[in-house]
Formats: C-alpha cells, structure tokens, sequence
C-alpha cells in the first residue's frame, strides 16, 4: 500500500510536470490582451508538483519508517477486477466493430451466464431486453445517436430496426 | 391569480409527466438535468408557453431527485452535486435501510424547495404527507430531529443558489457545516441522518432558487436553468423584469406551478420509494453491466465520440486507485465542475487588472473573501500544527 502510495503520487508529479512544461512552451507571462495560453496550466502544474512532492515525501518517511504496510490489493481481489475490467474493455473493443447496443447483448449475457450463472433463459431474456428497451429510449425517443460500429448499422437495419 | 393557472387540472398532468420524465432523467448516470431538459424542449414546441414551461421546470425538479435516488442506491451520483449524498446515503443503503436513506433525500428536498417559495412571496403549508409506510414515518421522524441541519442546509442551498455555480458547492458546503457541527461526527460516512438530509436539502434549494436570477433578470445560476431560459427564447418570452409586468399570468402560472409540483414530486417520489429501494436486491452481476452500459451512453453522449468512452475506463481504474489511497473525492469534484469557470474568471479578472495579480485583493468585496479563502484554506494544516504543540506543552508540563 505504500509503495502504490508512492507510485501514484509519483504519478500525479509526472501529470504536474507535463502541465508545467506545456506551460512554459505555450508562455506564461503576459500576452497581447491577457494571460498567454500558458499561463493557467503552468501555475496549476506548479501547484501540483508542489503538492505531489509533500505527499511523496510523507510518503517515503512513512515507508522507511514502518514499512510496506498492507498490500494494495488483498488475495483475489485482483482475479475479480480483471474478471470486471477485461470484458469491459473487451466490450467497447466490441463497439467499434457491431455498435453499443449490440455489444450490450453480449456483454451482459457474458455477465449474467459466468458472472452470475444463472439458467439461460434468464440470461437470453435480460441481455435481449435491457439492450432493447435502452435503444428505444435513448435512440427514438431521446434521439441521442449512439456507436453504431463498422458493421452496426448495417446489422441493426437487418433486424429492420 | 398564480394558483388559479397551476391548479388547472391540464397543468397538474403535465407536472406530473415532467416530473416522472425528470426522475427517469436524474437516475440515469450521464444523461442530467441539463441535457434531458434541452432534449425535451422540442416536445414544448406545440404547448402553450405556460405549460412547456411547466414541463421543463418539472422535468428539472425530478432530475434533482433522480440523482438523489442513484447516488443513494448506487453510490454513483447521477449529478454532480449528488456527490455529498453519496457519503452517508450509500452507507446508509448497503446497510439495508436504503428506504429510510431514499424518503430522507426526498424530504430534504422537498424541504428545501418549500422554503425557496416562501422566498418567491407565497404561503406556506406545513409538509403533511399520508404516512402508510414504516420508511416514512421513521424519515419525518429524523427530520424533526435534525431539524436545525434541514433549516441550514436549505438556507445555505438557497443563499449559494442565487449565485452562480449553482447546487454543488451548495451541497457539499452543507454536508462540511453538518459534520463539523453535528454531535455524532464518526458517524458521518458510515450513514448518519444528517449527512443525507444536509447535501440534498442544500442542493434542491440551490436547484430551485437558481430560477430566481433566471426569471428575475435572466441570468442562469446553473446550465440547466441556461436550457431551460433558452426555451423561453425561443417561445417569445424574455426573461427579466419585463417578463413580470408584461406576462404576469405567465410568471405566477410558472410559480404557482413550481410549488404545486414541489408537492406533487413528494408524493410521487415517496410512493415510489420502496420501489426504487427494491432495486438493490437484484443480483450484482446484473446489475453492474447495466450501470457500466448505460454509463458508457452517459460518456458517448456528450460529445458523440468512442474515446470519451475509453476515458471513462482510463479514469475508472484511476479513480479506483485514488479511493484505495484515500485520496478525498470531494475536492476532485469541485475541481472538475467549477475548474474551466475558474480558469476564464481568473483571466477576467486578470485582464481588468491588466495584469497586476493585487486585482485579486484591491476591491473591497474581493479583499474580505480572498483573505477567508486563504484562511480556510491554511485552517486544516494551522489547527493540526496547534494540537501538535498543545500535546507536548503537555507532556513537557507534567
């Protein structure tokens, strides 16, 4: 836990630098008619890297003092996070290629049948419906267009929708 | 003459749809107050002015308690300044008494918007709800115990209302003032009554009194009373003081509704209360992948691009490391909404002084609130130093 503690607010010190660099390229003093585009970032990263040096340095007294401290993540924590995070990514992948919607269906289908295991009928029924019913309101009656993919569109017109 | 417009029974009906609409609205993450009154405005297009506006006020108040409700169920805000109520509402709800935590949010609301109208000049009536259900009476019940943070948190959602900014610096200032005055302080965060009761007192007073400025002198005090007086515009209606002397059937028609809709939106939302509470009990792993799809509708909608949908994993995964270091949530969230205001107001501010930074101190309502920022801002670091050394004159005493 501490050693993460460092590396975040080792982390968070890299975004203030970047803000800070990117600061001075784009100027930071006084411009034509107001402050140059610099000139919010830089001091923004200025403040950041102040604060990230506090807590880094905190950081490392507490580590020498105490030690690593309680791991991160305990035991099997990290199996059930990628279990989450991975079709998650896997499913936006997944957008791109069939539209949102669609992917939806499979999505949830793949959560509810080995997530949550549950009969099959259940799983047909609510990865069906749920992607349905959010279509309809989102698509036709709140008219908000949404990833429809390479092929969606075209699958999506099959189904005559 | 105001009521007389409000209680028609046509207004009533469309109040009552604005106002299912908004909650559909609020509870869905990503899509807010803002976005689903500029959706619906079209629907107005075939109404008279009274009653579109009617529509869209109602469909604003529903959101208000729409993001309570998904804060509290799910520990995500539906809003920005639903935050606060995911501190002690969340806690509240996995520790099985998300009804209570449900019908607290609501009162409070309610609470909050009854005394906005008492403001706008209109008569009170005490908050009398039919109670059939254990939920409810326990929620008044805390109410009257908590009175005095109900009071504060709607009068400080009021007052931050009124200005620019609108309902999440108001929320998140009345969840501080409840905690730091309240008796029972550990038990913030693991679901105490006024933790809840505070933050949405606050900003349902907030949501409502930024009407004021709105309808007063068309200024917005929030983006979606910006939506909301652009479909004034477009129905011929300019807001400010005008408005009041030439619509007056309209103004008082749109108020009078306003607090008939305050009513109305209790007694829905009570109603539906246990319902929303039931929610819960369905399985987690259905549950999560529909919050996670109808988020990523959330993140595609706002600027129609796939990335914006990546970034919400990117900052998923961030977030998740910040809540492990216990990195505080509340300022990051005032960073985000009030960051870009902030940045162009500096600048403002910075060209009038024509770039002396002393622009900051010089004016005189500046120097007082400059100097109570900064102070506020050393206060944390200034008392922890002190107890520091009380603690050794202490032991260096004895």
């Amino acid at each position: 836990m501490r050693r993460a503690d460092i590396i975040v607010a080792l982390g968070m010190m890299l975004v203030g630098i970047i803000a800070l660099g990117d600061g001075i390229r784009l100027g930071f003093g006084w411009g034509m008619s107001g402050p140059m585009a610099g000139f919010f970032p830089f001091y923004m990263g200025l403040g950041i890297l102040i604060c990230t040096i506090f807590i880094v340095v905190k950081a490392i007294e507490v580590y020498r003092k105490d030690g690593p401290g309680k791991t991160l993540i305990q035991e099997g924590g990290l199996t059930q996070i990628l279990w989450i995070l991975i079709p998650a990514i896997g499913v936006f992948l997944l957008t791109e290629l069939i539209g949102l919607h669609l992917a939806a269906v499979f999505y949830l289908a793949f959560n509810i049948r080995v997530l949550g295991k549950m009969s099959w009928a259940k799983v047909i029924l609510l990865s069906v419906l749920v992607p349905l019913s959010v279509y309809i309101i989102f698509d036709k009656m709140f008219l908000i267009p949404l990833p429809e993919g390479l092929w969606g569109g075209s699958v999506l017109s099959l189904l005559s929708f | 003459m105001g009521l007389q417009v409000a209680l028609q029974p046509y207004n009533i009906m469309i109040a009552c749809i604005g106002l299912v609409l908004g909650i559909v609205i609020g509870v869905l993450p990503g899509l807010g107050g803002a976005n689903g009154v500029a959706i619906l405005i079209p629907i107005t297009f075939t109404m008279n002015p009274i009653s579109a506006v009617i529509l869209l006020a109602c469909i604003y108040w529903g959101a208000l308690y729409g993001g309570g409700i998904c804060s509290i169920l799910f520990n995500i805000p539906g809003e920005p300044w639903a935050v606060a109520a995911t501190f002690d509402g969340y806690p509240m709800a996995k520790a099985g008494r998300a009804g209570k935590a449900l019908v607290l949010s609501f009162l409070g609301h309610g609470v909050g918007e009854i005394f906005l109208t008492v403001e706008e000049g209109l008569k009170m009536e005490g908050v009398k709800a039919k109670v059939t259900f254990k939920d409810i009476l326990e929620g008044l019940k805390e109410l009257v115990i908590h009175a005095k943070v109900l009071v504060l948190g709607s009068l400080i959602g009021c007052w931050l209302g009124i200005q620019p900014g609108g309902a999440t610096p108001a929320s998140f200032k009345a969840y501080g003032f409840a905690k730091s005055s309240a008796k029972d302080k550990d038990q913030y965060g693991k679901g105490a009554s006024s933790g809840i009761i505070a933050p949405e007192a606050a900003g349902h007073g907030a949501g409502t009194s930024a009407t004021l400025p709105m309808i007063t002198l068309g200024i917005p005090g929030s983006p979606t009373m910006a939506v909301i007086m652009g479909g004034l515009l477009i129905m011929g209606l300019q807001p400010g003081p005008m408005l009041f002397k030439e619509h007056p059937d309209f103004v008082w028609g749109l108020i009078g509704s306003i607090w008939v809709a305050h009513f109305l939106g209790l007694i829905i939302v009570m109603a539906f209360a246990p319902f929303f509470a039931a929610i819960l009990r369905i399985k987690f792993s259905v549950l999560m992948p529909i919050i996670i799809y109808v988020c990523a509708i959330g993140a595609f909608a706002v600027n129609n691009r796939m990335i914006d949908i990546y970034y919400l994993l990117i900052f998923g995964v961030i977030g998740y490391l910040f809540k492990k270091l216990d990195y505080p949530i509340a300022p990051m969230v005032l960073a985000l909404v009030l960051g870009s205001m902030a940045e162009s107001t500096v600048r403002q501010a910075l060209i009038m002084g024509r770039g002396n930074p002393l622009i900051f101190f010089r004016p005189s309502i500046a120097l007082p609130l400059m100097l109570l920022a900064i102070l506020l801002f050393v206060w944390p670091s200034i008392s922890a130093w002190r107890k520091k050394i009380a603690a050794k004159q202490k032991t260096g005493g004895s």
